[in-house]
């Protein structure tokens, strides 16, 4: 009897059941709705029970690039670790009303993440403790309100004081800052595309100090924060998890992946393209010279300083340590030249903390720790006790009052909106310091 | 010459790492789906090209001249073992020689730093007691020479390769078959130390796409991530590294968090990287051993090793204490066999004396293990009482602590720092910031998390494998989940947003890259 082979099993890919026939269209798409619908329910209850998703907490503003998120719970891990609310107006700190009470002697903080202090719970940042310790075994005599925020500029610090912290009227406006923060205030013109949506400055040929706001009217268009996608976006910020783990996760890797930063850089031209928007075309703005960052750093210093004198208020410069050194070194020589003559006050806190027992460990991986924080706090109350800022109530002086202080005769003034910059010095001696021998504009060399 | 362009010659100090393509890197995932595509996209007899060429790209993305040495080590291998296979008289010669070269590189590579050191410090010791000048040189010498990823897992593979020919074994007699062997990228930089046997057979047969394969594969790469990423880096960054960098602000409590911190790192990290590694190598339809099974649930310090890095206990097995004896000798025999396993299998992990020490002592638990268990075995109580539970978990607890303790030794970049560690530990101090750190972190509800799934996966494989019965809704679950497409994507795609929310900001190198 022939027999006959088998015919030999033929291996074929295995894409679907055998035998179980396939699923109509409409009832795929249904599954894969209800599956996607109980799957972000049940990420958006895992992500909240377990505090994930919560570092979302920056929105576009057309007048400082970005701000907070009023009343936004943050919950920080990236490093060090909190969990709290911003205020109801967007401020890391209690809630301060806007008219200052009787009595009461206020301190306002400006700054960036280093005075935010996100890696720190909010009793920990300097700014909360300074005011716990001033008015520890006393009644309510001193408010320190912290207007710090995230990535924030000089430049940005500077429009901040305009916009927001001048109607606090703070008699003591204290500033911290690092040698990171003065590439921030100046842009390059011809490469304005590529820069961060915020304020930036310049020193323009006569030498005035100018505003620079083409980058913010590029990227946000008048009305844009109404639209209905700045809205969903917003929505989303305040209330999804998932949306936060997802911006959170875009920020980690832009910082830490070579190649997901450049793909992400990509992405972005096609989108503008995409939107009409020439990628490679130069952002319409004032044009000017190249600017050196330290000049115009030195120069908004001045003109804060200048507009603080002006509504009754003290400035003081802090500056943080630079890991490097050198580069906070000059900026500290500066900046305690031109407090001299300008009659504002710096605290370099390089040699302090150099000198501190427990130096390690007053950093966690770049931010802060709390007891860095706390001698933050401890310094800067030393500083102004010893400058007798806190002893004596300074009488609130209104924009007419500055005009009783004595007024640099000499410097340019450009009242024009475009350029709400201190041209005008005036002449409040600083404590410890000697009086103010001559006013200097922004034209001469700084 | 050579040479010296490779190792970048006599600096005195260390380069940094270069990056690599590491598992849980953006770069990985990119890499992956490409070939992964391109792989069932081509031709079958394109595909083990493919993935040779892949292993390659993926190696070289570290150091690419690092490439030459692995090339070079398989082509030595790959003519020795043929020599092996055909030759009549020089089988041993032609086999000596190829565990000389394996072993040479991997010590040239590995030890050189480590030897002169040692034998600088010993002159130096020397000189100070005797008084005789015999070193003056105020630094020991220092080769700048960057260890090359993954060398001691492939140069352990090659010797096993060597030497199963020269005991009989077929030879590999496809070049490329056993270049890809060498250089499989799921297996290349961290094991599991793969069997040519096991690896040729799959070779034969080329594989063909299997929904059941994808699913396992993407199954164990998920929950690979999850160990490394959320478990594994967030204990390193959080606990383990500020731990150990400052032992001197540990207070008793923060000591104990980080003994265990590390022992659950390094099991995180380690079984994450060979569970991403064999979820890989499933997408392409290649099956890598197991590397462990449920270490801690070990009894005793033999077992430990029979369930943690299971593949580098064989091999110390099969071609360092089989050959010396193993257990077909004297009592004294197994004792020394067994101490000098270890002590080797502790200097393979790091070239450092305090790998040596964590290796001697291993030794020494196994060898009283060992008569422990014989002189239970003839004692009338001891031996009614071992089969009982409270006997058995306790055990567990014990060799779960002892194993933590131990891990100290390994972790510590010095036996005079983790005598530092002891002391934190085993003193009275106030808790500090770790305790702090981890009760703030995520840790608590990841490891939960993952305590949860584990007890759910031994549960199934419980009532399978006495054929029992689930719950009426656990099979619904499961016969939708076999047949729903759309569900497996959206489950995928939650677990990967769940891996990123849990996840560090920075992506940790895998512990076991540096061995």
């Amino acid at each position: 009897m022939q027999t006959v082979a088998p015919p030999e099993k033929k291996q074929v890919a295995e894409w679907y059941t055998p035998g179980v026939p396939r699923k109509p269209l409409w009832r795929t798409a249904a599954e894969a709705l209800v599956c996607l619908v109980v799957a972000v329910a049940i990420l958006e209850g895992v992500f909240r029970i377990s505090g994930v998703g919560g570092q979302e907490f920056l929105t576009p503003s057309r007048t400082l690039g970005t701000t907070h998120l009023p009343g936004k719970n943050i919950i920080w891990r990236m490093e060090g670790f909190s969990a709290d609310n911003l205020n109801s107006i967007g401020y890391r700190d209690i809630e301060h009303t806007v008219a200052k009470p009787a009595g009461v002697k206020r301190i306002a903080v400006l700054g960036d993440s280093h005075s935010e202090g996100l890696q720190v719970p909010l009793q920990d940042v300097y700014a909360r403790r300074l005011e716990m310790q001033l008015n520890e075994g006393a009644s309510h005599n001193f408010e320190v309100i912290n207007f710090a925020c995230s990535g924030y500029s000089t430049a940005q610090e500077y429009v901040q004081y305009t916009h927001e912290v001048e109607q606090y009227k703070p008699d003591v406006t204290v500033v911290l800052m690092h040698w990171g923060n003065t590439s921030a205030n100046i842009v390059d013109p011809k490469k304005r595309n590529k820069a961060q949506p915020r304020p930036y400055f310049y020193i323009d040929s006569e030498g005035k100090l100018q505003q620079d706001n083409s980058v913010i009217d590029w990227y946000y268009a008048p009305g844009a924060e109404n639209n209905a996608w700045s809205k969903a976006i917003n929505w989303l910020q305040l209330n999804s998890r998932i949306y936060g783990v997802l911006t959170q996760t875009d920020m980690a890797l832009n910082n830490n992946e070579r190649v997901y930063f450049k793909w992400r850089g990509n992405f972005q031209r096609v989108l503008a393209f995409l939107q009409g928007k020439d990628p490679k075309a130069e952002v319409p703005g004032p044009s000017y010279a190249e600017q050196d960052p330290t000049k115009v750093t030195d120069a908004l210093v001045v003109a804060l300083s200048d507009k603080c004198a002006k509504t009754g208020s003290k400035l003081v410069v802090m500056l943080l340590p630079d890991p490097t050194g050198t580069a906070s070194q000059q900026l500290a020589g500066e900046l305690t030249a031109l407090g001299k003559e300008h009659g504002f006050g710096l605290l370099d806190l390089s040699e302090a903390f150099k000198q501190h027992p427990q130096q390690k460990d007053l950093f966690l991986r770049v931010h802060l720790s709390s007891l860095g924080h706390k001698f933050v706090a401890d310094t800067l109350q030393e500083y102004l006790q010893q400058n007798d800022l806190l002893t004596t109530s300074t009488p609130m002086a209104d924009s007419s009052s500055a005009g009783d202080t004595k007024v640099a005769a000499k410097a340019p003034v450009d009242n024009s909106e475009d350029a709400p910059v201190a041209t005008q010095h005036a002449t409040d001696s600083f404590p410890g310091y000697e009086t103010l021998k001559a006013p200097v504009s922004v034209k001469e060399p700084i | 010459m050579a040479c010296r362009a490779i190792i970048g010659y006599r600096l005195t100090s260390p380069r940094e790492q270069p990056e690599t393509m590491l598992f849980s890197s953006f770069n990985y995932l990119v890499f992956l789906p490409i070939v992964f595509g391109l792989y069932w996209v081509l031709p079958n007899k394109f595909r083990k090209m493919l993935l040779l060429v892949a292993s390659y790209i993926f190696y070289m993305s570290w150091l690419p001249k690092y490439g030459l040495l692995l090339f070079g080590l398989t082509v030595v291998n790959y003519f020795l073992g043929l020599l092996i296979s055909s030759a009549e008289k020089r089988k041993k010669f032609f086999l000596t020689l190829a565990i000389v070269v394996n072993l040479g590189c991997l010590c040239f590579f590995k030890y050189t730093n480590f030897l002169l050191d040692s034998v600088w410090q010993g002159l130096k010791a020397l000189n100070q007691t005797t008084g005789i000048q015999l070193v003056n040189m105020s630094q020991a010498p220092v080769y700048d020479i960057l260890l090359p990823l993954g060398i001691s897992f492939f140069a352990f593979e090659f010797i096993h390769y060597v030497v199963d020919v020269y005991k009989g074994s077929k030879p590999m007699k496809n070049f490329f078959d056993f270049a890809l062997f060498g250089a499989f990228f799921p297996s290349q930089i961290a094991g599991p130390i793969k069997r040519f046997q096991d690896f040729s057979k799959q070779l034969v047969h080329p594989p063909v796409f299997s929904t059941k394969d994808f699913n396992d594969g993407m199954f164990l790469i998920l929950q690979g991530l999850f160990k490394k990423v959320c478990l594994g880096d967030v204990l390193a960054q959080l606990i383990v590294d500020p731990g150990y960098a400052n032992p001197a602000a540990l207070g008793t409590m923060d000591a104990w968090i980080v003994f265990f911190a590390f022992t659950f790192q390094v099991f995180f990290d380690f079984a994450g990287y060979t569970d991403i590694g064999r979820g890989s190598a499933l997408l392409f339809g290649y099956r890598v051993p197991i590397n462990f099974n449920l270490p801690f649930l070990s009894a005793n310090f033999l077992e430990i090793w029979r369930r943690w890095h299971i593949s580098l206990s064989t091999w110390l097995r099969d071609y360092l204490y089989f050959p010396m004896g193993g257990s077909h000798c004297s009592p004294w025999k197994q004792r020394r066999n067994l101490f000098l396993t270890m002590a080797l299998g502790g200097l393979w992990h790091g070239a450092a004396w305090h790998y040596v020490f964590f290796g001697c002592i291993q030794g020494v638990i196994l060898a009283v293990t060992r008569d422990w268990q014989q002189f239970t075995d003839k004692h009338p109580t001891l031996s009614k009482m071992k089969p009982t539970p409270w006997w058995h978990w306790s055990a567990v607890v014990a060799t779960f602590w002892t194993w933590t303790v131990l891990l100290v030794i390994f972790r510590a970049p010095s036996v005079t720092h983790a005598f530092q560690m002891y002391e934190r530990g085993f003193g009275s101090s106030p808790a500090g910031e770790i305790t702090t750190t981890f009760f703030n972190s995520t840790l608590p509800i990841t490891m939960v998390a993952y305590g949860l799934f584990c007890a759910i996966h031994a549960w199934v494989e419980y009532m399978n494998k006495k054929e029992l019965a689930l719950p009426a809704v656990a099979m619904q679950i499961a016969n939708f989940w076999n047949q729903s497409v759309p569900m497996k994507a959206v489950t995928y795609s939650a677990v990967a947003i769940a891996i990123l929310a849990y996840a560090p900001g920075h992506v940790q190198p895998f512990v076991y890259f540096q061995f």
